[in-house]
Parts: C-alpha cells; sequence; structure tokens
C-alpha cells in the first residue's frame, strides 16, 4: 500500500495535472463566488471536458473544482450576504457583519486559512479513515436521518439570537415551503397551485438568494447616501493576514473541532456542507467564552463554518470512492464521471489496478488545497478591494442581475427566478421583522430529510407491533436523541450556572 | 429576347438550387440540445452521456446534455412538450414514468400522447436482491418468508410509479403476498439503506446488481430470459412467476417535430446501438440495449399504456 | 412605520401561511399527508403563540419598513418584479438590458441626459459579457422571447 500511496503522490507532481488544478481552484472559486452558481453545478459543468483527459488529470480538476467551489462561496457570503453556495449560509452571520464593520479583508483571509486549513484536515481523515467511517455511515437509516434533523433544527435556537419562538417559527415556515412538490412517498402532487414547474418542488438557490441577498440590496438601494462613510478598510496588508492566521491558529479547538465535524458529516449521505457548516457554527457557539458576540462579527464564526464546509469535501468523497454512494449533490455527479472511466467504486478502486488512480485523487485534495490557498489570499484581496470600492449604486443593479443568471442557471426554468425574487420580497419583510433568515433556509434543507426519516421509517417499522417505536429503539436513535435533548437544554443549564457564578462572585 | 430569357431561366433556376439546397442542408448542423430529466449520477444520466459521445460521433455536432429535474422527470417532460420543435431539442424518456404520471396525477403538465418517440435504446429489468448475508436464499424462501409475515418484509426500490414500484405491486400480486415497498429518490439512496441492513429486499435495476454483486443475491431478475451480465440469475419467469419488468429509456421529441428529423435521429440512435465500443460499456454497466424505432416505440407505449391502466385499476388508483 | 409589534406581524403571517397550506391539501395518499399535516398544525400553532406573546411580552421594532429612500427601493423592486415577469416572454437581452440601464439610473445621484446614457451604455456592457459567459461559455440557454 504504501508503494501505491508513493507512486500515485509522484503521479500527481505533472506540470499538466498542477495547471489543471490551479484552473480547478480557480474557476471553482469564481463559480462558488457567483450566488447562484452551486458546487454541484460547477462540478457538473466541468465533468464533460474530463472524458477526454486521462483518468489521474480528469479527476483531480473535479477534485479542485469542487474543492474551489465550496470555498468560493465564502466571498459571497462575506462581502454581500449572499452564501454563493449552501455550504456558506453560515459564513454570511459573522462574515458579513465584519464587512460592515471595515474588515472585510480579514473575514476573507480568515476563510481562507480555515477553508485550506479544513480541507487538509478532511483529506487525511479521507485517507486514513475512508472504510470504518464508511461502514458506520451505513448504519444511518431512515430513523436516524428523522433525527439527524431534528437535531439540525434545534440548532435553529442559538440561530435565532433573540427570539427562539421566532426561530422555531420561521423554521416551520422552511419546512412548509419545502413541501411543496412531488411527496417523496406517495407521489401526490402537493401544494403547485397547479403549475407544473412547481412539481420540482422550491429550489434552495431561489430562497437563499431571495433571503440573503435581496433584502441587503434591497437595503442598499434605499439608503445610498448613509453608505457613503464605512469603506475605509481599517487595517494593512501585512497585520490583517497575520491576524487572519490568528483566528484561525491561535483557538485550535474551535478549528479542528470544525473541521472534524465538516468530515464526519460529510460521510453521512444526503447530510453534506449544507448542513455541516450550521452544526459547526452551532458548537462554536455554544463552547464560545462570550456567545453573545456571535453573528455580530466574530471571526470564530467564520471559522467555524468554512473549515466544516471544506472538511466536507473530503468526507463526502468516502462514501462515494467505498461503496459508490454519493455523500453530497456534487459527487452524485463524480459517480458518472467515474463510471464513464470505467471506475466502479467499491474495494476494487482500492487494490486493483485502479488502485494508483484512486490514491492520486484523494491525495490530490492535499495539492488542491494549498493551490486554494494561495490563490485565495491573492484573489481575496483583490476582489474584497474591488467590491467594497465599487459604489452601491453599481453594485445592487449588478448583483441582482447575476442573481437572477443564477437562479435561471439551476434548471433554466424562469419560475425559479420569480421564485428568488418573490422570495427576496418576503425576505424583507421577514428581516424587517427580525425573523433571522438561517432557520428558515435550514428548515427547507431538513424538510425532505425529516419527512422522508419519518415516513420511510414508519414504513419499515411495520415490521414491529407499534411501528413507531422504531424511532426510539435503535442505537445510533438513542444517541441522536440524546443529542438533540442536550441541544435544547444546555441553554437553561447554561443560564442558571452563569446565574449561579454570577451569585458566588458577587 | 432569347438571350433575355436564358438568363432569367439561369437566374431563377440558380435561385431555385439555392433555396433547395438550404431546405435540405444537412440536419443537424448546430448543437443539439439533450435534456436529461433526472438526476446526475442516476441511470438516465449515466445511459444518456455514454450515448452522448456516440451520438457526436455519428451525427457530426456537439450533444449538450442540460438537467430539467423535479417530480419524477415531469418537470423535464412538460418543458420538452413546450420546446420549439426545430429538431435541435429532445429529451431522454422513461417509458414506464411517462405513462404513468399522467394516470397518477391530475396534472403533471403533459399527456403521454405528446411525447414522441424517437428511439428506444435500452432496457434496464427489474431484480430482487437480498444481502449476501440474509437468511433468504432463494427466492422460493422469499416467498415463504412473506406468507409467514405478511408486510412484514420491507422492499426497497427507486421511486413511485416507477419500475421497482409496479414491479413490486406485480410481483406482489403474482406471488399472492403482501410486502412493504418503501420509496426512495433514485436508486442511489435506496442501496445504501439496503446495505446498511434498514431494508430487507431491494427491488432495483441490473445496473445496481451489476455494481453491487459483492453485496448483493440476486434472486431473480424481472426479464424475459437470462442477462448475459447476470448469468447465474435465474428470471421470475424460470422460477413460476409471470413477472417481467424494467424500464425502458429513450430519446424523445417534441410533439411537432417533423418526421424526417425525428428520422435522421432515430437512423443515429440506431447506428450508436450497432457500435462494439458502446455495446461493451453499456453492458458492463448493466445495461441492455434494444431497438425500437419511432413507430415501434409508439407501439410499445400503447401497450404499456393499456398493461398499466388494468394494474392501477386493480389497486383503485386513477 | 416607527415601531412595530413584530410578534403581531410575524404571527399572522404564520398564521395566514399554515391556513393558505391547509386549503390546498387536496386528496393526498396516507403517506403524503403525513407530514403536511404536522407541519402545518406546528405552525398554526406557532403562530398563535407569537400572536399571545404579542400581547404579554411583545418584542417592537423601532422604524420598520422604513428606509432613508422608500421610493427609490420599492423602485428596485418593481423594476426587477418587471424584469423576471417578462424576461421569458421578451428575451433575455433586451429585458435585462433595459432593466439594468433603468436601474442604474434611478440609483444615481443626478438623473440627467448625461447619467442616462452612461448608465445605458454600461447596462449593454454588462449584458453582452454576462451573456457570452452563460450562454456561450457555460452552454446555458437564457430565454428566447419574441425579441432576443
Amino acid at each position: 500500500m504504501l508503494y501505491t500511496v508513493l507512486t500515485s503522490f509522484a503521479a500527481i507532481f505533472t506540470i499538466k495535472n498542477i495547471l489543471f488544478m490551479i484552473f480547478g481552484v480557480t474557476a471553482g472559486m469564481i463559480a462558488g463566488g457567483l450566488p447562484g452558481l452551486t458546487a454541484t453545478m460547477s462540478v457538473a459543468l466541468i465533468v464533460p471536458f474530463t472524458f477526454t483527459m486521462d483518468p489521474i488529470t480528469g479527476l483531480v480538476t473535479i477534485g479542485a473544482i469542487y474543492c474551489g467551489a465550496v470555498f468560493g462561496g465564502a466571498f459571497s457570503a462575506i462581502l454581500v450576504n449572499t452564501p454563493g453556495t449552501p455550504s456558506s449560509i453560515g459564513t454570511t452571520f459573522d462574515g458579513y457583519p465584519m464587512t460592515k464593520q471595515g474588515k472585510g479583508q480579514e473575514a476573507v483571509f480568515t476563510a481562507t486559512f480555515a477553508s485550506a486549513g479544513g480541507g487538509l484536515i478532511g483529506t487525511v481523515i479521507l485517507i486514513f479513515l475512508s472504510v470504518p467511517l464508511s461502514r458506520v455511515a451505513l448504519k444511518f437509516g431512515s430513523p436516524e436521518y428523522f433525527w439527524i434533523s431534528i437535531f439540525g433544527l434545534t440548532i435553529i435556537a442559538s440561530l435565532a439570537s433573540k427570539s427562539v419562538l421566532k426561530g422555531f417559527a420561521g423554521g416551520l415556515f422552511g419546512l412548509l415551503i419545502s413541501m411543496v412538490g412531488v411527496a417523496p412517498i406517495g407521489g401526490d402532487v402537493r401544494f403547485t397551485l397547479g403549475m407544473p414547474s412547481f412539481q420540482g418542488g422550491i429550489q434552495l438557490i431561489s430562497i437563499l438568494i431571495g433571503f440573503f441577498c435581496i433584502p441587503e440590496m434591497l437595503k442598499m438601494a434605499g439608503n445610498l447616501k448613509k453608505h457613503k462613510m464605512k469603506t475605509v478598510e481599517m487595517q494593512s496588508g501585512i497585520d490583517v493576514f497575520k491576524k487572519s492566521f490568528m483566528n484561525v491558529f491561535k483557538k485550535p479547538v474551535n478549528f479542528i473541532r470544525s473541521s472534524i465535524i465538516g468530515a464526519f458529516v460529510g460521510v453521512i449521505p444526503g447530510a453534506g456542507g449544507n448542513i455541516a457548516n450550521l452544526v459547526a457554527y452551532n458548537e462554536a457557539h455554544r463552547s464560545s467564552s462570550n456567545p453573545e458576540s456571535f453573528g455580530k462579527g466574530n471571526p470564530e464564526g467564520v471559522v467555524a463554518t468554512e473549515a466544516a464546509n471544506n472538511a466536507t469535501v473530503e468526507g463526502s468523497v468516502v462514501p462515494l470512492l467505498t461503496l459508490g454512494i454519493p455523500g453530497a449533490p456534487p459527487d452524485a455527479i463524480i459517480y458518472g464521471a467515474l463510471m464513464l472511466q470505467g471506475l466502479r467504486p467499491g474495494p476494487e478502486l482500492f487494490s486493483g489496478p485502479n488502485a494508483k488512480i484512486t490514491y492520486a485523487f484523494m491525495l490530490s485534495f492535499f495539492i488542491a488545497n494549498l493551490l486554494m490557498f494561495v490563490v485565495g489570499i491573492l484573489g481575496g484581496k483583490a476582489i474584497n478591494k474591488i467590491v467594497t470600492s465599487v459604489g452601491h449604486k453599481y453594485l445592487v443593479p449588478s448583483i441582482i442581475f447575476m442573481t437572477i443568471l443564477g437562479s435561471y442557471a439551476i434548471r433554466n426554468n424562469i419560475m425559479d427566478v420569480i421564485v428568488m425574487l418573490v422570495g427576496g420580497f418576503i425576505g424583507y419583510l421577514f428581516k424587517e421583522l427580525n425573523f433571522h433568515p438561517g432557520p428558515v433556509v435550514l428548515g427547507l434543507i431538513l424538510g425532505p430529510i425529516a419527512e422522508k426519516g419519518l415516513v420511510r421509517g414508519y414504513l419499515m417499522g411495520q415490521a414491529l407491533p407499534v411501528p413507531w417505536m422504531i424511532f426510539f429503539t435503535r442505537p445510533i436513535s438513542i444517541i441522536l436523541i440524546v443529542l438533540t435533548l442536550f441541544s435544547v437544554i444546555w441553554p437553561f443549564i447554561k443560564n442558571k450556572r452563569d446565574a449561579k457564578n454570577e451569585r458566588g462572585a458577587a | 429576347m432569347r438571350k433575355k430569357l436564358l438568363i432569367i431561366t439561369l437566374i431563377l433556376s440558380l435561385t431555385v438550387v439555392f433555396f433547395a439546397s438550404s431546405a435540405f442542408a444537412e440536419y443537424p448542423e448546430k448543437p443539439l440540445n439533450y435534456i436529461v430529466c433526472f438526476n446526475p449520477g442516476g441511470e438516465s444520466d449515466i445511459t444518456a452521456r455514454t450515448q452522448q459521445k456516440f451520438l457526436e460521433e455519428v451525427l457530426g455536432v456537439d450533444v449538450v446534455i442540460s438537467y430539467k429535474i423535479g417530480g419524477g422527470g415531469a418537470v423535464g417532460f412538460s418543458e420538452l412538450v413546450k420546446a420549439n420543435p426545430n429538431g435541435y431539442t429532445v429529451s431522454g424518456y422513461n417509458l414506464t414514468n411517462i405513462i404513468l404520471q399522467p394516470l397518477a396525477r391530475e396534472n403533471p403538465g403533459y399527456e403521454t400522447k405528446q411525447i414522441k418517440p424517437i428511439y428506444t435504446f435500452e432496457f434496464t429489468p427489474d431484480i430482487l436482491a437480498v444481502r449476501k448475508d440474509s437468511d433468504i436464499k432463494t427466492l422460493d424462501d422469499f416467498v415463504k418468508y412473506a406468507k409467514e409475515h405478511p408486510g412484514a418484509i420491507t422492499v426497497g426500490g427507486s421511486g413511485t410509479y416507477t419500475p421497482n414500484h409496479l414491479g413490486a405491486l406485480e410481483f406482489d400480486k403474482e406471488a399472492g403476498i403482501k410486502t412493504t415497498y418503501i420509496p426512495f429518490t433514485g436508486s442511489g439512496e435506496a442501496v445504501p439503506s439496503f446495505l446498511g441492513g434498514h431494508v430487507t429486499a431491494l427491488m432495483t435495476y441490473t445496473s445496481m446488481g451489476v455494481q453491487y454483486r459483492e453485496e448483493m443475491r440476486i434472486l431473480a431478475v424481472a426479464a424475459e430470459e437470462r442477462v448475459s451480465y447476470l448469468p447465474n440469475v435465474p428470471t421470475f419467469k424460470e422460477l413460476g412467476y409471470n413477472y417481467v419488468e424494467g424500464q425502458y429509456r429513450g430519446l424523445a421529441a417534441p410533439p411537432d417535430m417533423p418526421k424526417d428529423k425525428v428520422d435522421i435521429l432515430a437512423e443515429a440512435c440506431r447506428e450508436v446501438n450497432q457500435i462494439p465500443e458502446f455495446q461493451a460499456k453499456m453492458e458492463e454497466m448493466g445495461f441492455e440495449l434494444v431497438d425500437y424505432g419511432p413507430e415501434k416505440s409508439t407501439k410499445l407505449i400503447d401497450e404499456k399504456i393499456d398493461f398499466y391502466k388494468s394494474i392501477l385499476e386493480d389497486l383503485g388508483i386513477t | 412605520m416607527k415601531r412595530g409589534n413584530t410578534d403581531l406581524i410575524g404571527g399572522i403571517i404564520m398564521l395566514f401561511s399554515g391556513i393558505f397550506f391547509w386549503l390546498q391539501m387536496g386528496h393526498f395518499t396516507k403517506f403524503g399527508l403525513l407530514f403536511p399535516r404536522a407541519i402545518i398544525i406546528l405552525i398554526i400553532i406557532s403562530g398563535i403563540a407569537l400572536l399571545i406573546k404579542s400581547k404579554v411580552n411583545p418584542s417592537y421594532g423601532e422604524n420598520i419598513f422604513v428606509e432613508d429612500d422608500m421610493p427609490r427601493m420599492i423602485l428596485i423592486a418593481i423594476i426587477c418584479l418587471i424584469w423576471v415577469l417578462f424576461m421569458k416572454r421578451i428575451g433575455f437581452i433586451v429585458t435585462s438590458f433595459f432593466a439594468l440601464g433603468l436601474s442604474f439610473w434611478v440609483l444615481k445621484d443626478n438623473r440627467n441626459l448625461k447619467t442616462f446614457l452612461s448608465s445605458f451604455i454600461l447596462a449593454a456592457c454588462e449584458v453582452i459579457a454576462f451573456y457570452y459567459i452563460f450562454a456561450k461559455l457555460l452552454y446555458v440557454p437564457l430565454p428566447e422571447g419574441i425579441l432576443f
């Protein structure tokens, strides 16, 4: 095996491969940074071109684009409050406030360090823990997926910042709109108002842009004069670089924990980066010494989300290579690419004649993350400068234009654009009423997972005397239930403990 | 006078030739837009992408794959029937889905008859599988267990109103048993649940059987005869159950696409099906090639419409 | 408004959403019904809870729905709405050109002929650039209406 690893590593280091990786990382970052183009789409766009390349070159390019795209989402999240990809939703929570405080450069650099670092940790996990992790991933059945989504929804409590009730209501609203479309079990066409395009459901990207970006754009349009004051970048180049480095590595616990969360969540098929960044954010918030600063521009938040989402990239490759099961949507496309190259996922991919290709693919993530770091630092400075110096009067229509293109590009359906804009108006409404957009989007993401878990779990329970018991009698489910309860009760325990400490100190 | 007449005739004939040649300008000359109505990485996507390369060679133009996903293909199909019939937009179609959706849903956005088949080029039979470590060793064991514990066996499959789903229902009826079908969104969701032990059996496609043959014990295949890529698997018919089901996949056109263009594309598909490299690739992945041109496909669809209608009536849905 | 009871308005919205979806529940199968029914009930409950809170312990938002320049913001919103609604019918390039140019002009400090022209020239450049990237490079078929 060591021999294979060494020869694979050598195989990556051709001029051609490195150039393609640089291209991949850069193209991925641009695509990820554009609101509307997701990592899935970027991978889908590049895959056809890789058919003519030799397998290793093709795969390392795909890997590079995947890493770059997930990272690229941070740029638009930080600079214009629009998650460029759903895995950067959490980055808006602290990234955008930092930009508003003039610390955009620091936020971008911090995100770069965190993403590259998270990706490296993820790659280590991919290479050494693939097989055991994939076995654990298989143990997650429908009841477990249901409890994962419930656990995910309890995270709302921390995201809602001010009002837990509003947070839950927002989450329920997200769950409500997630039901539009064809029922996963039963096949009923639900809530489509008779329009065939709605059979595919309300698109996540449309709501993401609608709830995060459009309200900001509208507010910018309505407050042009006020803006003139805050464009000054407060720190100098090298200082920012050093500070960003400290942000990530001075609090290593946050960074390492978030990366591990990201990698592990990525391994569970279907969970993916969309959820991982929020779980990591939640954990960072919970263990922080000053949780109130989260949501107001605390770099720890950015570190948590960006480390997690890049670690997910490598994590989601684990079930793909070991079992042929995509850990996240981009992996489904990579699966197609593997099949067409004649590489069948499974144990033979690791030991047979194709082992060299497999290891080369996995090892290439090291290089890709390092290249991503370099391109990120170089590009980040430029992008930050451009976005913060271009006046809002040019920025607003241009960004709206890009979001229209992006929402249309999802599946070439004008309804997605209309939904995006209408969602934007509703998002503005919600924002003014202090409903945080995070829970809504989380509800939309978790809705299908929760419903499939619930109904399929019920069907699976048919063999038992009381079908519903299946949700409470399986080991992993029980662990998840305990985690959920803990997550819900923790704020109350913490308050009591803090109050007690205060009394003790006084 | 004569000279004038000559010149006029010359000009007229040149004009005629010019228009005639542009009318008969080689179709296709622009890239072909190939819509895939299902998720990337799924069977429909893989068969389309495998075919894409060879179609490009045969047709001499680029074939650009775009996705219109949702509603089990309904979003894509409803867009297809509204697309420009100039011959540059076609879509993959799945026979069972395009028949059942208009029957079972109030408004999928299209009628089965609107979808004009160009060529049906592949067929993937259903298979019934259990895990290698399962107590169920043969199909008879399966049926026996099901009879003793009605509803206890969970059978996973891809989708609702798809060949997996109907296959499970048809087999239940044939064998006189009751199993619980659990629909997943695509084979990619069904297989992990199966491997992890969360469902007992899988009614899936031969392509999955080929890929996971190490982990699966395939009890039977729902084809007329044994398939070459799974030679040791008996057919349901051999074992006494008249159950044949699977997904036919092909290329389809908007309703008003001109017949000559349909024929050109059909001929291209037929040629692709003859290419040994294509045949080998498809067989390796567990897809069986078939050849149904436009008229034969329409006949096939009509037959299946009657067949599925009667099944739905049996189940009390319509 | 200067001081709005966000709980009250929020509660009404949640309640309204729940009822709106409830009214659309057609003949669902047993399994298609399970989840929607649960969520709709929960959201109606949360709506009612918000309404109760709005009386008992209300949260107020200061200056909600008030921006410095409301007319301009609303104008941009309307332009965008018309933009997306007509994009398919009239065609991507033409609609975007007009909508983008108009938006730039609306947001200018001074609106005169000179800024009008510069807005539309910038719009033309952006539309052409993005058209090439998306339609030609990325093969995304952008809507072509009666114009293009």
